[in-house]
């Protein structure tokens, strides 16, 4: 065949000098603090000196004291009070277990359990033990009673709906109380990794805003500092065993193009740790973190992430303890369950005959000729079964961009391990941003409490692969980071372990229990769930 | 048979073991193809909820044709999407219907970008079955992604002598993504090339087109080619290949097309000189 060629050289160091001639300027905003401490300022990197400068222009609690009384779950910051090696924490369905695989951790002065910045946050108060190290909607509304809402948790600059809402109102932390959201503000356009400005593939418009954030003058789109407001269930501090490694050698399955590299090390990353994978090692993220939720100038110091990372990767969290059929971890209770079987297991992929993703529960199946059948052996047989449900059950998968676009076929006919496919968690390895339909119109939850967005794709722009090129969405997810069409609404897979601690559940926190996250999916795919098998997931849900 | 059809002609001789019956409910147009017989046409996929696993049909001038059965990125078969037309380029087959389709074999088959909600049918099984596919509906029962990962990981490693290796990527009609089975090959560019010190690499990219058998003929946008060739010139200079050695190329004009494996068109050229 012939070839006909027009032989223009690509020059990528030429692409590279002109996007980075077009886009904003890297440097950090001037922190303005005269202390003299040892700074990762030069190191934030695309969105985060955005942030930085909201943050920083946010107010601070009228009371950034640490108001909130230990209660023996709580942790407050800076209170030093110890956590245990193993400790376990009560919630509806039992109990969730923190394993500190390091042993005891002594938080007096430990940067991830001490207000580093001025708001008298510390990671920890998103991050708590007794809620699986996330924090759920019902613990935050606790505090607020507690407190009359004077904790640091409910700082104006991610606590309420909108920093410019009056911050004694506790409608103004609506989003927060009811459904466990934090704002999460991202500069619009985005911005690269070296500060460049992304052209999106869309435009974007706000037709509901709630909160008012995305018209706020100060806070908005058309500030000075043009940012869009989301809002997100914090993810889990825990288990980063399996959420770090990448399982692909070189390339992202979703994408076609290789894995990010960690900016410092040049290694790749698993691109798994934030719903729209914005920051790609725990490190970056902590940075990020301590800018927008902690308002703190001038970033965190080597000493300190070091000490932060180092408690996050020996942290390992689960349901540890059902409330009626006991403690996890014991002889013929399944070998995934409970903490100890997340310190102890090895990352994998799961979605394999010879390794199912959560172990095996044969040993709650009914023994065949059992002569009685309490309701013990009920239970851990309904739990056997939403295993299976989970592992072998399949139903038609379909108009899920990140899984029917990538050569699998749209509809698919599979399993929830399809897509929960990691050892032990249930995240997607791949790594699994999906549109799962939780954020985008017409298959997202009604959730007249968030924004809503119109997203306008060009012509000449890849359309979303099912929804085409005008798209509703509550959270466009990953197209905030990459400006990509295709990528509206697509969020990465968060891992299942713990989630009796963390209610509610999905980024945007629109499924309030575990039943509505059943639901969503049986509405979403026309699953057909009987009764039964609704109750059998939840129940197996409720144990991890 | 082109060398990029060999993975098909596999697939084809597999599923000629298939079950297939309820001949019967087969549409009818009086007018078959003839085996050996070139198709290729546009139209919506249609998926038939078979045990083991679905199948993947398409109906063109009211015959139906088989496409491929559901398996994973493993499969040299990626089957279509509903919501999107698909540009089918095969050759009649002479094996007996599966599915109630004809068997194209060997076959092409692409999604098309844009959507067309019109394409939304799932035809229940209506007798028809798939046996003894390598997998069901369910887990992977052998492991055998977690297989070809370390596999991957283990490949035999290059030695001299090296000599000049051209490689090739084929992309879907009006497409950048690059699969699973693409993505395997920038890599093994990318082992070459770095095994041998190559002196260039040379990417070359090309515009495709497609000769339909309604004699109406496709062809992709004008931009695609420089996309390709600078997605894959990046992916090779980011997974280690020297970048001064690397260079590029695309085509602005299409590709002719005459009906016979023009999904050939729709390429990237890689060329590792040692």
């Amino acid at each position: 065949m012939q070839i006909r060629t027009t032989a223009r050289r690509v020059s990528i160091v030429a692409i590279s000098i002109a996007l980075a001639a077009a886009g904003a300027s890297l440097a950090a905003t001037s922190s303005g603090n005269k202390e003299k401490r040892p700074t990762q300022t030069n190191k934030f990197q695309g969105h985060v000196p955005a942030q930085n400068e909201q943050a920083q222009k946010a107010p601070r609690a009228a009371s950034s004291g640490n108001d909130y009384a230990q209660n023996g779950r709580w942790f407050t910051p800076g209170s030093g009070a110890q956590l245990p090696a193993s400790a376990f924490y009560e919630n509806e369905w039992g109990a969730v277990q923190v394993l500190n695989t390091s042993g005891p951790v002594n938080t007096a002065g430990h940067p991830f359990f001490t207000p580093l910045g001025s708001n008298g946050r510390a990671c920890v108060t998103c991050h708590q033990p007794a809620d699986g190290m996330s924090i759920s909607a019902r613990t935050a509304k606790e505090i607020w009673d507690a407190t009359g809402g004077k904790d640091p948790l409910f700082a104006p600059v991610d606590g309420s709906n909108c920093p410019s809402l009056p911050q004694d109102d506790p409608k103004s932390h609506s989003l927060l109380l009811e459904h466990g959201l934090f704002r999460v503000f991202l500069p619009w356009p985005p911005k690269a990794a070296d500060g460049s400005r992304i052209e999106p593939e869309f435009t974007l418009e706000v037709v509901e805003d709630p909160t008012g954030c995305n018209r706020d003058p100060k806070y908005g789109l058309k500030s000075d500092n043009p940012m869009v407001s989301i809002y997100r269930r914090p993810k889990v501090v825990a288990n980063f065993k399996y959420i770090e490694p990448h399982y692909a050698q070189y390339f992202n399955l979703k994408t076609g193009v290789p894995l990010a590299k960690d900016p410092e090390t040049g290694a790749r990353v698993s691109m798994n740790l934030m719903a729209d994978a914005r920051n790609l090692t725990l490190k970056t993220q902590a940075v990020e973190a301590s800018v927008t939720h902690l308002q703190r100038e001038g970033g965190l110091n080597e000493a300190q992430l070091t000490q932060i990372l180092d408690f996050e990767r020996q942290i390992y969290m689960a349901q540890g303890r059902h409330k009626q059929l006991g403690e996890f971890g014991v002889e013929g209770v399944p070998p995934g369950l409970g903490a100890a079987a997340m310190a102890r297991e090895k990352y994998g992929l799961g979605n394999v005959m010879s390794k199912p993703v959560f172990l095996s529960f044969d040993s709650w199946r009914p023994k065949e000729g059992a002569a009685t059948k309490d309701a013990d052996a009920e239970l851990r047989a309904s739990i056997a079964r939403g295993s299976d449900i989970f592992f072998v059950r399949p139903f038609w998968i379909r108009d899920t961009t990140g899984l029917n676009n990538i050569g699998l076929g749209n509809p698919l006919k599979r399993q929830c391990a399809t897509c929960h496919n990691a050892q032990m968690t249930g995240h997607d390895v791949a790594p699994g941003w999906i549109d799962l339909g939780t954020q985008n119109l017409p298959t997202a939850n009604p959730l007249p409490h968030l924004p809503l967005f119109k997203l306008t794709c060009r012509a000449d722009a890849a359309p979303h692969a099912y929804l085409g090129r005008v798209i509703y969405t509550h959270d466009p997810g990953r197209a905030l980071i990459t400006g990509k069409c295709l990528e509206i609404g697509a969020i990465n897979l968060q891992q299942m372990r713990g989630l009796a601690a963390r209610a509610p559940y999905f980024s945007n926190g629109s499924a309030a229990n575990l039943r509505e996250v059943v639901d969503f999916y049986d509405r979403r795919f026309d699953i057909g769930y009987t009764e039964q098998e609704k109750q059998d997931l939840v129940n197996f849900l409720s144990v991890l | 048979m082109s060398k990029a059809f060999a993975g098909f002609a596999l697939l084809g001789s597999l599923l000629a073991s298939f079950a297939a019956a309820g001949d019967s409910n087969d549409i009818k147009t009086g007018k078959l193809p003839k085996p050996g017989e070139r198709l290729n046409f546009v139209s919506c996929p249609i998926v038939r909820d078979t045990q083991m696993v679905p199948c993947w049909l398409a109906e063109y001038e009211g015959e139906l044709y088989f496409l491929g059965i559901q398996l994973d990125l493993q499969s040299p078969f990626f089957p279509p999407q509903l919501k999107h037309d698909a540009l089918v380029e095969g050759v009649v087959s002479d094996k007996p219907r599966i599915c109630g389709g004809i068997v194209l074999e060997p076959v092409k088959v692409a999604s098309l970008p844009e959507l067309n909600p019109a394409c939304n049918t799932i035809l229940p099984a209506e007798g028809y079955k798939i046996e003894n596919a390598r997998r069901g509906t369910g887990p992977d029962p052998i492991n055998l992604s977690a297989t070809n990962q370390r596999k991957a990981r283990e490949a035999e490693q290059y030695s001299p002598p090296y000599v000049p290796r051209t490689y090739t990527v084929y992309f879907d009609f009006d497409s950048d993504y690059m699969p699973s089975r693409s993505t395997r090959v920038v890599t093994e560019v990318m082992r070459y090339a770095t095994a041998a010190n190559a002196k260039k690499v040379v990417v070359t990219a090309h515009r495709g087109s497609a000769l339909l058998s309604n004699g109406r003929k496709l062809i992709e946008q004008a931009k695609l080619p420089e996309i390709r060739a600078k997605k894959i010139h990046e992916a090779l200079a980011d997974l280690g290949v020297a970048p001064q050695t690397i260079s590029s190329s695309w085509s602005g004009s299409a590709e002719p097309a005459d009906g016979v494996d023009d999904f050939e068109t729709r390429r990237v050229e890689i060329a590792v000189i040692p």
